[in-house]
């Protein structure tokens, strides 16, 4: 594969993409030969740039070509003997070698694989069709899922905002409210981290923080329909069983989305509600609905490690239920109302 | 039926279960359905967790919640039963390797134990098939120890 790659760039190295970024703040440079394939990939991850204080020495390589622009085909085949081990998972088939080293990830007219040991993530994509919603806005998600999880970031199905550094984590499954709420939250001047997909880690001595995995949204028409400011701006995939939109929040509120923060509240969100309150939660409702909906919506799903994780957090951090009323304006007010009233781990 | 003599353990291999404030809160790993209980079924969880025999749970928890023992049995052996048809606790031939069970708190009243059971992320999960789980994706990276 890397052969390949190495293949593709030369074939067409003036469409080489290659940028470097923080992933939960380890350096990860990405490099993607196809000019569409390459601004698409890199859309979801411009707000993690790498900062001068980054590492030199990538933790992990990503390495992307288009076949059908460069002329070089996969020269991977996940049904060969070497990935003993298929599932159908999330719309495709995740595969594995007997020891783990390699997992790979077949998506429509995507083929990608991490290796674990040389810690690179490879992948080629034939070219004509359209990427998907979750292609395009949550690249890799799957095989990231895999690298965070070795780096003990665990990959949580949920929201993220914050304000001043302090964020606010949001479960919740499809339909529950999470994605209009972090884009309201946004709009109205907090800090955008993530919509579905965030990174939980945990750090002796500094708490938990949140790290944003992808710098977008997506939200069904109707919902982003009371968005008006924006919905303009909205990326339609042209895949119309799909119908989701995607935001790009560094392009909408340069800014206003963060890498990291620390974790200062867990919100369990209630849809539906006639006015916008907070209220508190315990720790038996955070942990049942963030285990919930947290532990079986990721690909790979998480073990029980995740679970003691949650756990944990759930003890350190506050947890409120914010019930959701029609009124957008009132969102980010009610979230700043409950930072306020949630001390920080180490001052509580 | 569970007799008093029978011991019981968790069902490590498909369950994950933590206990938080006297609330157990237990996932069924394989299928995402997710349970709880209320303070004395948590504590009979816990007394199973460390080991003792049903008989054994029985006396223990009618003397910390001041309830009768007849009480107590007859409860008991409904909610062994649902754990086991849920899958959440597996038969034992043997006690085992015993632990010390945690304090039970002081002060709480008799409740009968209900196993509650929230099958709405089961059902979500139905309509797809079983996702692998990270520990189906285990790699020791020699290079990283």
């Amino acid at each position: 594969m890397t052969l390949a790659f190495a293949q593709a760039e030369a074939q067409c190295g003036d469409a080489l993409n290659e940028a470097t970024y923080g992933f939960a703040g380890r350096p990860v440079t990405l490099g993607v030969v196809g000019r569409i394939l390459g601004h698409r990939t890199h859309s979801a991850f411009t707000h993690l740039r790498a900062t001068p204080t980054l590492p030199d020495c990538p933790s992990l390589t990503i390495e992307l070509w288009d076949a059908g622009e460069t002329g070089v085909g996969c020269p991977f085949d996940e049904e060969s003997g070497d990935f003993e081990r298929r599932w159908l998972a999330a719309g495709g088939i995740l595969s594995s070698s007997a020891d783990g080293r390699y997992v790979g990830f077949r998506y429509q007219a995507s083929l990608t694989v991490l290796d674990r040991e040389t810690q690179r993530i490879l992948g080629c994509r034939r070219s004509g069709s359209p990427l998907s919603t979750g292609e395009y806005s949550k690249p890799l998600v799957h095989l990231l899922s895999v690298w965070y999880h070795d780096r003990n970031v665990q990959l949580l199905h949920a929201g993220l905002v914050a304000r001043d550094g302090a964020g606010v984590l949001i479960p919740g499954e499809s339909g529950t409210g999470k994605s209009t709420t972090c884009v309201a939250a946004a709009a109205q001047g907090l800090e955008f981290l993530a919509d579905d997909f965030a990174g939980l880690e945990h750090s002796n001595g500094s708490g938990f923080q949140g790290h944003s995995v992808f710098g977008t949204a997506c939200l069904r028409r109707p919902d982003l329909d009371r968005f008006p400011d924006i919905r303009g701006r909205a990326v339609d995939d042209g895949i119309p069983e799909e119908d989701k939109p995607i935001l790009f929040l560094p392009e909408l509120y340069p800014g206003r989305v963060r890498a990291s923060v620390r974790m200062r509240a867990l919100v369990l969100l209630r849809v539906g509600a006639e006015r916008t309150e907070i209220r508190r939660a315990s720790r038996p409702d955070a942990l049942r609905r963030f285990a919930a909906s947290t532990l079986h919506t990721v690909v790979p799903r998480p073990g029980r490690t995740a679970l003691e994780r949650l756990t944990a957090l759930v003890e350190q951090v506050p947890a409120w239920w914010l019930s959701l009323g029609p009124e957008l304006l009132d969102l980010a007010p009610a979230i700043a109302r409950i930072l306020e009233s949630s001390s920080a781990p180490d001052e509580a | 039926m569970a007799e008093p003599h029978e011991f019981f353990s968790p069902n490590q291999a498909d369950v994950a279960a933590k206990v938080i404030d006297r609330e157990l809160i237990a996932i069924r790993l394989l299928d995402g359905t997710y349970y709880s209980l209320e303070p004395v079924g948590t504590r009979v969880w816990q007394l199973i967790e460390a080991g003792q025999n049903v008989g054994s749970i029985v006396q223990t928890v009618a003397a910390e919640f001041g309830a009768s023992v007849e009480q107590v049995a007859a409860d008991l052996r409904n909610l062994v039963d649902e754990l086991l048809s849920e899958g959440l606790i597996v038969r034992r031939d043997d006690p085992g390797r015993t632990a010390e069970a945690p304090l039970a708190a002081s002060g709480e009243r008799y409740l009968a134990p209900r196993l509650n059971i929230y099958r709405d992320m089961g059902n979500l999960l139905a309509l797809d098939p079983p996702t692998p789980g990270i520990d189906d994706l285990l790699y020791r990276d020699r290079k990283r120890e």
